[in-house]
């Protein structure tokens, strides 16, 4: 769809996510707030208050897998994502802590895992 | 993702316990963001850090610490707060409060953001939830402090009472602070509803009672209702613009109370009240009044008894007024005006209402029964229309007339009365020639049958039927007259003869006379042609409502005169008479004094005189044996065609009550036919439960006495239909 074109394009993105790790960046994603907003309460806080990543429209999220980033980054955009034994615990910790906007979607990790 | 797919996953880890100290330096980071938040400096802080660090807790199973920690933060901050505003003076009191609940609101939408996950996953019943948790400590600290409310409370109240006085306030803010009410309520909006609405509500009561009882005292009631609904407007506007929604339909019912319940007595008595205004047809502001009782209970009731009142007060004053009395063309004319009057109220000031409706309906079933001149006056009406009245209206005016005869008809309770009435008018015209359309005629019918099915109309169906077929028989007459031998001898003259049916006519009162041998002899050639023709027929000369023309010489002029039969017998005396004495007209021509009295009247007292009375008494009206006529040989006439009422116009009280007495009769018969019917098929009734049923039967014809009931009973007894039980006089047993 129209929508997945935006999915890690560079084309009027208004957003950055960095990943850090030993206070290296390993990845920038560029993203766009419209998106995030609808797809996660956790951004929806984020990009209501006053406070410095809504001002710099930048987040730098701490010891996250770049992999399991993107593959959730992928899901909101698209709605889909690969998951396998590597990156499904990864993903379900950052899909909980960010509150992914799906209500299948954390019952469903859960799934494999047990 | 609905594919289920089986993965061998690593193990998920622990999280890994954490040291009081590291969670003690967690809090106090994020008790220092909050402070900074409250402070409104939320700028330098970081999102992501600030939630991590209560994510990190929870994950820790050191929620309690963070969630103690923010309830003394929003206690102690509120508790600020609290000294800040009540400090503020007058009208500062309440921007200060404002722009710190403002304020407040936003940081505890953001505390609640970072602490989301603290939210989610630690708060469980019946701890608050973080946001709430900020709520309540400004209800607790702020807003129901002793300080506050009540100042509060008494400032809006202020500002509203100003408003509704004309002054301009600020909606905005006023929304605002009414809104916090809302907001801080836990569950169902108790606290707004305790602290704000009560109060609210008792002074908007308040209000509107002293303002209506000075307004309407001071102005008319139309004024007074304009005012009511202006109110009213404002208010629901009120709602819209400053209040909670769910205060709508109690503040609504307030106001209804005190503008319009309280005062609709007085609103219908008052000088410039409802009263007046139905008597001088103000729809728009019975309309109002209308709208406005509407709302309230009962309203509708009072209003609709009032309307009825006077309805029926005015139709009891047009059928009993002495004029009405005696003309019965003036009398239907204003009952249909007085419909039409109401039919106007009822359609342009109350919605067609159906109680309306039925309730005036009800008025004028009771005063056009309240005297039994209705049912002729209103076959006397139609009766006039249909022999001319109709002349310069088209046909849908016509048809509204008819249609408002047969509603008035319809409120009849002796419709048998009325059908007599109308029968026997109706053979009068047919009989005289006199019906101005056959068509109206039909059209008239055709709406009775409508309204009361064929039964009711058989019987003038039938005098049409024979006014056709008496048509055929004249046409075969003339036809056998030149066929016929005796033809040769007689002289010619052209007669004109209708056969009635007995049964579908009004049976006329006997009348004899003798007639002219030429006559005499055309009616028994008549009478052997019909009879030849029809086998079985029996003939009976009814020559009283006959029409005769008669050639009038004067020594200048010839005239035809156009006259009754009787009045032909009278003048034919007159070509061997100079002079005649009523006595002698009645010994010449058989016929009763009565009628000849009758029959004599036009001719000398009319427009045109063809007799005179000598010697000449002008005054005295009344006719005796002894009165001499003679012919008026100086009649002035420009008219070739004389035209003379047969007798007087309307009928005379001897008519009128054989009329009575003819419906006295077809009633027994009915109520006979009806006792017979229910007897049948219940076999045993009780007395009372048999009048009952009769009357109910019977109700859509006319409504019999009880006491002719109970009399036909004992007829029917005594012809063995009936008879009492031997152990229970009271009741009746069928006998087949």
């Amino acid at each position: 769809s129209s929508i997945e074109k935006l999915y890690l394009s560079p084309e009027f993105y208004d957003f950055q996510i960095q990943i850090k790790q030993n206070e290296r960046i390993q990845r920038t994603f560029l993203c766009h707030k419209t998106i995030l907003w609808s797809r996660s309460e956790y951004f929806q806080g984020l990009l209501r208050s006053q406070m410095k990543e809504n001002i710099e429209s930048k987040v730098i999220f701490q010891s996250f897998s770049v992999n399991a980033m993107e593959s959730i980054l992928r899901f909101m955009y698209t709605g889909s994502m690969e998951i396998n034994p590597d990156n499904v615990i990864d993903i379900l910790l950052i899909a909980k802590r960010l509150f992914i906007l799906d209500e299948k979607l954390i019952p469903f990790l859960y799934h494999f895992i047990t | 993702m609905s594919r289920k797919m089986i993965l061998r996953v690593p193990k998920f880890q622990e999280p890994k316990r954490m040291e009081k100290s590291e969670a003690q330096r967690l809090w106090l980071l994020l008790k220092d963001a909050i402070v900074e938040v409250q402070h409104m400096n939320a700028s330098t802080l970081s999102f992501e850090e600030l939630y991590r660090s209560s994510y990190s807790l929870v994950i820790a199973k050191r929620g309690d610490i963070l969630y103690t920690g923010l309830e003394e933060v929003n206690n102690h901050h509120t508790k600020n707060l609290l000294d800040k505003i009540a400090q503020a003076v007058d009208e500062r009191f309440l921007i200060e409060l404002n722009s710190q609940w403002q304020q407040y609101k936003l940081q505890q939408i953001m505390i609640h953001d970072i602490l989301m996950y603290l939210d989610r996953m630690y708060v469980k019943e019946p701890q608050l939830k973080v946001f709430d948790l900020g709520m309540f400590k400004w209800k607790q600290n702020v807003l129901i402090h002793s300080q506050i409310n009540d100042r509060l409370v008494r400032m809006l109240l202020g500002l509203i009472h100003m408003e509704r006085n004309g002054e301009v306030i600020d909606g905005a803010l006023m929304k605002s602070l009414i809104q916090m009410y809302v907001d801080v309520s836990l569950k169902e909006k108790e606290t707004y509803k305790q602290e704000f609405e009560e109060r609210f509500l008792l002074a908007t009561s308040h209000f509107y009672k002293s303002e209506s009882n000075l307004f309407i005292t001071n102005n008319s009631c139309g004024a007074y209702l304009k005012k009511v609904e202006i109110r009213l407007i404002e208010e629901e506007a009120r709602i819209k613009q400053y209040l909670d929604e769910s205060t709508g339909p109690k503040l609504i019912k307030a106001c209804e109370d005190e503008l319009i319940a309280n005062h609709m007595q007085t609103m219908i008595e008052m000088e410039t009240g409802c009263r007046t205004m139905i008597q001088n047809d103000r729809f728009n502001e019975l309309k109002l009044m209308y709208r406005l009782f509407q709302r309230v209970e009962n309203g509708l009731v009072h209003l609709k008894n009032e309307f009825a009142g006077y309805v029926r007060n005015e139709g009891h004053k047009i059928v009993n007024q002495p004029e009405n009395l005696k003309d019965p063309n003036a009398l239907i004319t204003s009952l249909i005006e007085i419909r039409n009057r109401f039919e106007k109220t009822l359609s342009q000031s109350f919605a067609n209402n159906r109680d309306f409706i039925n309730s005036v309906n009800t008025a004028f079933e009771s005063f056009l029964n309240e005297n039994d001149k209705l049912s002729e006056s209103l076959a006397l009406f139609i009766d006039k229309k249909l022999r001319g009245g109709f002349k310069d209206s088209n046909d849908q005016e016509i048809d509204v007339i008819m249609n408002k005869v047969i509603l008035l008809f319809r409120f009849l309770s002796d419709k048998d009365v009325f059908k007599k009435f109308y029968e026997h008018y109706l053979a009068k015209r047919l009989l005289s020639g006199r019906s101005f359309s056959e068509d109206l005629e039909r059209t008239m019918i055709s709406k009775f049958k409508q309204e009361c099915g064929n039964q009711f109309t058989s019987k003038m169906e039938g005098m049409f039927t024979d006014m056709r077929l008496s048509k055929d028989a004249l046409d075969g007459f003339k036809n056998y007259l030149q066929t016929s031998v005796e033809m040769g001898k007689l002289p010619k003259i052209d007669m004109s003869v209708r056969v009635l049916t007995q049964g579908f006519w009004p049976t006329f009162p006997p009348h004899s006379c003798t007639l002219p041998p030429l006559l005499s002899q055309y009616c028994d050639l008549f009478t052997k042609y019909y009879c030849h023709a029809h086998t079985g027929r029996r003939i009976i000369w009814q020559t009283n409502i006959g029409t005769a023309e008669v050639t009038f010489r004067l020594p200048k002029k010839t005239h035809v005169l156009a006259l009754s039969t009787y009045q032909m017998l009278i003048m034919l005396l007159f070509n061997d008479a100079e002079k005649l004495s009523l006595k002698q007209m009645a010994a010449g021509t058989s016929i009763s004094f009565m009628d000849i009295q009758r029959s004599v009247k036009p001719l000398y007292s009319g427009k045109y005189k063809v007799l005179k009375r000598t010697p000449a008494v002008e005054k005295s009206k009344e006719l005796s044996e002894n009165d001499i006529f003679e012919l008026n040989l100086n009649l002035k006439c420009k008219l070739h065609r004389i035209k003379f009422a047969a007798t007087s116009q309307t009928d005379s009280e001897p008519e009128r009550q054989h009329t009575r007495q003819r419906v006295d009769e077809d009633r027994k018969i009915e109520i006979d036919a009806a006792i017979v019917r229910i007897m049948k098929s219940r076999k045993a009734l009780i007395h009372n439960d048999l009048i009952v049923e009769c009357t109910k039967q019977l109700s859509s014809r006319f409504v019999p006495q009880t006491s002719m009931i109970k009399k036909r009973i004992e007829n029917l007894i005594e012809r063995e239909y009936l008879e009492r039980f031997p152990d229970d006089r009271r009741r009746y047993r069928y006998l087949a």
